[in-house]
């Protein structure tokens, strides 16, 4: 590429000797502008800096810098003294981080955008292709009169701009470019971890682009063809998947979900993978800038529930993972299974002390008067429905009537459901000491704060839970 | 020769027509008749009701302007050199010609009128001065060249505005594409991360601003604040000390009545009148063969959208802090939250989403609802015979319930190369006629406020309305007003189904919006 010396050039390498002294060095660094400037202009380009009073006096000092130019406005005749705005690009345009700067001719007819940001924010842009690097000049003398700095000169008048504050160009990575280029995904897998940017994703060979569709509770099908990375090609760099193992993904908002190993080996219908392209273009913030969907030829459909937005870290911790399905009947019947579970947990989370023999453990489950919401009415359950309508029948519950808690050996409670009615206190549990239960209590155990200002009489531990059964 | 006694007869004639005239040449004459068919009702600065035109769809579209003549069939007299404000202008009623040096003219061609004089000829209405029996208008600036202008619309009234747009860019012979885009933030975010090519002007809602202008996508446009345009839509779109939007048009929140069930509701009311109101109507309704209400009182409580009015009722002075976030544990949240469970715990308000809340309403089973000034035109096609009112102030005394106002504008792309013409095209579709036009078929509020002024006598809503726009309150321009939103759309669900407390819910929602904020930053 070839670049151009400008005519300031010579006169700015005696500066260039004091400033490269001084300055910090780096393609990040900026110029050396003095501590109080009387103004300065922000430059954004293929590297940031400041254009300040200083240097602009400076290269006025030198009569081969300074250009005048008379032009018409509103029918008067207004002369201006400054310095062609190439002087300012040159600090932006390439990689030179001190005087002398080099101005990139080539770059300049070969064409990128240039906007003029005014202190309020007004802003004209021009494409460098259509005007000369010194058609227009950065002034601050309008008929010999100081001003605050100025665009002005040969070009349309619509690129006049006064009191600038800003000049930008497209070489400058754009500010939402920026954040998604820096957004990295970040695995765990048995303790190995990894970062990958949304680039370093596109680019491996495990990057693929099918149909794949979700349907939400409340039925509505969204279809695209979605492009992202294998998350079973992903995550078997590190680790074989089996059946029983659990892949946890946590969201930028908080939110937790698990797949089963089981789910994720599933390739019947298609592959599940880490989305980042929606219909060939990337996905926003929200949903993603990463989402689970499953793809493939014949546009796999899966529960919404199921696809995780706004994925930020993946964690895989081997052969923890067993799945479960505790059986709820009563008026209706349901499947608990673990990923309900987990979801209902996230979102109802509650934490107790639970005292046995003498000796407290940190039980962490939800309330268990949710899952009555299950089985007390024939026709709604939790999320099955318009939210307006609630899932949960008060006043069933506070007329009470039994609930029996079945453990996987038999052992039986029997709790009255109006003792459960709101009961924040008595908890199905399924992490115990923040690690996931042990064999003797999994997979969710009945437990209660130990100052529970309301227990039922009676009411015992139930472990191992395979069913729990309302009686009407 | 034909021309010079035609013109004499012009100038002697004033009711003849007006010329018009750009650097010295002819524009066009229009005869008083055409004049008169263009015309439509205006409000002038000083309030006075009148018939007329802006000069701005008059005349070509200029990049400058900076003087402007204008002549009567009296004898010639100049006032010269007035270094323009707004507010100056021909001195009024002056007779002759009349000069006005204003280097910003150019910029309120649209906001300049020509008028139905009292004595049969047209009048030039300069802010509040006023040129009477005008037989000339010369302007001196330069035509605007701009052309191709792509403009992104979406909401209701796009078809509309691709008409008048479509309508405008044949009068003054530009190329502007309209596209529409049913979320234009995604989409402008989306292409901007793609280095892919924006349009020069988009509609945007209040809360994009945080995003489109933190990415750099949109400029500011202090240059083009007006007087004429409401001040609260300017605060709609502004952040960081900066507007970013041009407001075109509003809805505000209002509480719709069936007037089968419930008479007017009295002035300056409060939350327990509505509440009495509610309970007599619903008893009535028990005593009838229709039987008890489905609602006395319904809305959907489980939206933040609508939970924000109350909290401003129930004392928060400023939704968002100086520094971007949001305060929910100053009391206000609580008591808001605390009212709206009180009354739903007293049977009176029936908390439901828009759709059950719609059909309720529209068959008469539920008394008072609360939704956006959009459902007038809605419900006046089902045929409900219905009322709007105010918001109710929180208590007897006390702070009113503010409705939300939220305003839809227009934000200029930061890279636009046709900066004047999106500009013209904004004064256009802001100036009164088509404001008033555009509002009227639509249901929506006009944010150029002699628009909303002309529109007093014509709309049956006019009271509630205007009482709302003055106490309402804009949808927050800020980013923990989206992160608020999310959070509490899930927390409202679990205090109004009492699996969690009031108290509970308010220090979740804050700990989650700090959390979300810090994550951002």
């Amino acid at each position: 590429m070839k670049r151009i010396i400008t005519a300031a050039t010579v006169a700015a390498i005696a500066l260039f000797l004091v400033v490269a002294q001084s300055s910090a060095t780096g393609a990040d660094a900026t110029s050396a502008a003095t501590g109080e400037e009387a103004w300065s202009i922000a430059l954004s380009g293929a590297r940031e800096d400041v254009f300040a009073a200083s240097r602009y006096d400076w290269l006025m000092s030198d009569s081969r810098n300074a250009i005048e130019t008379t032009v018409e406005k509103k029918g008067v005749k207004y002369t201006y003294r400054g310095v062609p705005l190439e002087f300012a690009i040159s600090m932006i345009d390439g990689s030179d981080y001190a005087e002398p700067y080099a101005f990139d001719a080539a770059k300049w007819k070969e064409g990128y955008t240039v906007s003029f940001v005014a202190k309020d924010g007004f802003t004209a842009t021009f494409s460098t292709k259509d005007l000369g690097p010194r058609a227009l000049i950065i002034s601050t003398l309008e008929n010999g009169q100081p001003t605050a700095p100025q665009i002005v000169g040969d070009g349309p008048k619509n690129l006049w701009v006064r009191d600038l504050a800003a000049i930008e160009t497209s070489l400058a990575p754009n500010p939402v470019s920026k954040e998604a280029d820096s957004f990295s995904i970040d695995l765990d897998v048995n303790g190995t971890a990894a970062s990958f940017t949304l680039k370093e994703l596109e680019a491996s060979d495990l990057y693929l682009e099918k149909k794949g569709s979700y349907t939400t509770s409340a039925g509505t099908r969204y279809s695209g063809v979605y492009g992202g990375v294998k998350l079973r090609g992903l995550l078997e760099r590190y680790a074989k998947l089996s059946l029983d193992d659990s892949v946890n993904f946590v969201a930028t908002d908080g939110y937790e979900m698990s797949y089963p190993g089981s789910l994720v080996l599933d390739d019947k219908e298609g592959d599940w993978i880490l989305a980042f392209r929606l219909d060939g273009e990337y996905l926003p913030k929200d949903p993603g800038y990463v989402r689970t969907i499953k793809v493939g030829d014949k546009d796999p459909n899966i529960d919404g529930h199921l696809s995780v937005r706004m994925v930020k870290r993946i964690k895989v911790k081997q052969k923890d993972f067993k799945d479960f399905s505790i059986g709820l009947s009563g008026k209706a019947t349901f499947a608990l299974d673990r990923s309900t579970v987990q979801s209902c947990v996230s979102c109802h989370k509650r934490t107790v002390v639970f005292e046995r023999k003498g000796v407290s453990a940190s039980y962490t489950g939800f309330p268990a008067w949710l899952v009555l919401g299950y089985v007390d009415d024939p026709k709604y359950a939790p999320h099955k429905q318009d939210k307006s309508v609630p899932a949960y029948e008060d006043a069933l519950a506070k007329s009470g009537y039994p609930v029996d808690f079945v453990a996987a050996d038999g052992f039986k409670i029997t709790v009255n459901a109006k003792d459960l009615d709101h009961n924040d206190d008595i908890i199905l549990a399924m992490y115990k000491n923040d690690a996931n239960l042990g064999a003797d209590e999994f997979p969710l155990v009945l437990v209660w704060d130990k100052a529970a200002k309301r227990l039922p009489e009676g009411i015992k531990n139930a472990k191992m839970l395979s069913s729990i059964n309302a009686k009407f | 020769m034909l021309a010079t006694a035609l013109f004499a007869a012009i100038v002697l004639s004033p009711c003849l027509g007006v010329e018009f005239r750009l650097n010295g040449a002819s524009l066009v004459v229009l005869g008083a008749s055409e004049l008169a068919s263009r015309s439509g009702p205006l409000v002038l600065e000083g309030g006075e009701h009148v018939r007329g035109l802006a000069l701005g769809e008059l005349l070509p579209l200029l990049s400058e302007a900076w003087r402007m003549e204008l002549r009567s069939a009296r004898e010639t007299r100049v006032v010269s050199r007035v270094e323009a404000p707004a507010s100056k202008g021909p001195a009024a009623g002056a007779a002759g010609s009349s000069l006005v040096e204003d280097s910003d003219l150019a910029n309120r061609l649209f906001s300049i009128y020509v008028v139905e004089g009292k004595t049969g000829g047209w009048d030039l209405c300069y802010g509040i001065e006023r040129f009477r029996d005008l037989s000339s208008v010369a302007l001196t600036g330069e035509i605007l060249d701009e052309d191709g202008l792509e403009v992104w619309l979406s909401w209701e009234g796009v078809g509309e505005l691709k008409a008048e747009i479509a309508r405008f860019a044949k009068e003054h012979g530009k190329r502007i594409t309209c596209v529409e885009v049913p979320n234009t933030q995604t989409k402008l975010l989306t292409l901007a991360r793609a280095g892919g090519k924006l349009p020069d002007l988009a509609q945007i809602q209040s809360d994009y601003v945080p995003a489109l202008a933190g990415a750099r996508i949109i400029q500011g446009i202090g240059r083009l604040r007006t007087d004429r345009l409401a001040s609260k839509g300017f605060e709609a779109f502004e952040s960081g000390g900066v507007s970013w939007a041009v407001p075109l048009y509003y809805d505000a929140q209002l509480v719709f009545y069936n007037k089968k069930l419930v008479g007017v509701p009295p002035v300056d009311w409060s939350l327990d009148d509505l509440a009495a109101l509610a309970r007599e109507a619903d008893s009535r309704a028990a005593r009838s063969s229709s039987g008890k209400l489905k609602a006395p009182f319904c809305f959907n409580a489980y939206s933040a959208y609508w939970l924000v009015p109350f909290i401003a009722g129930f004392g928060k002075e400023r939704f968002v802090e100086p520094d971007g976030r949001i305060l929910l544990d100053d009391g206000s949240a609580k008591k808001a939250l605390d009212a709206i469970i009180a009354l739903r715990d007293d049977g009176v308000l029936v908390p439901a989403e828009r759709d059950a809340m719609v059909s309720w309403f529209a068959s008469g089973k539920a008394a008072f609802i609360l939704a956006g000034s959009y459902s007038i035109p809605e419900f006046s096609k089902l045929g409900i015979d219905f009322g709007t009112a105010p918001y109710p102030l929180a208590a007897r005394g006390g702070r009113p319930i503010a409705p939300l106002l939220d305003f839809k504008g227009f934000a200029i792309s930061r890279r636009t190369e046709r900066p004047v013409l999106a500009r013209r095209l904004i004064e256009h579709l802001t100036g009164q006629s088509f404001q008033r036009r555009f509002t009227a078929a639509l249901g929506k509020l006009p944010a150029n406020l002699a628009a909303s002024e002309s529109s007093r006598e014509a709309n049956p809503y006019w009271p509630s309305l205007s009482r709302s726009a003055r106490i309402g309150i804009v949808v927050p321009p800020a980013e923990s007003y989206a992160l608020f939103k999310n959070v509490m759309w899930k927390l409202l669900r679990l205090v109004l189904s009492g699996e969690m407390g009031t108290a509970e819910a308010i220090d979740t929602a804050q700990r989650l919006v700090d959390a979300g904020l810090a994550e951002r930053k």
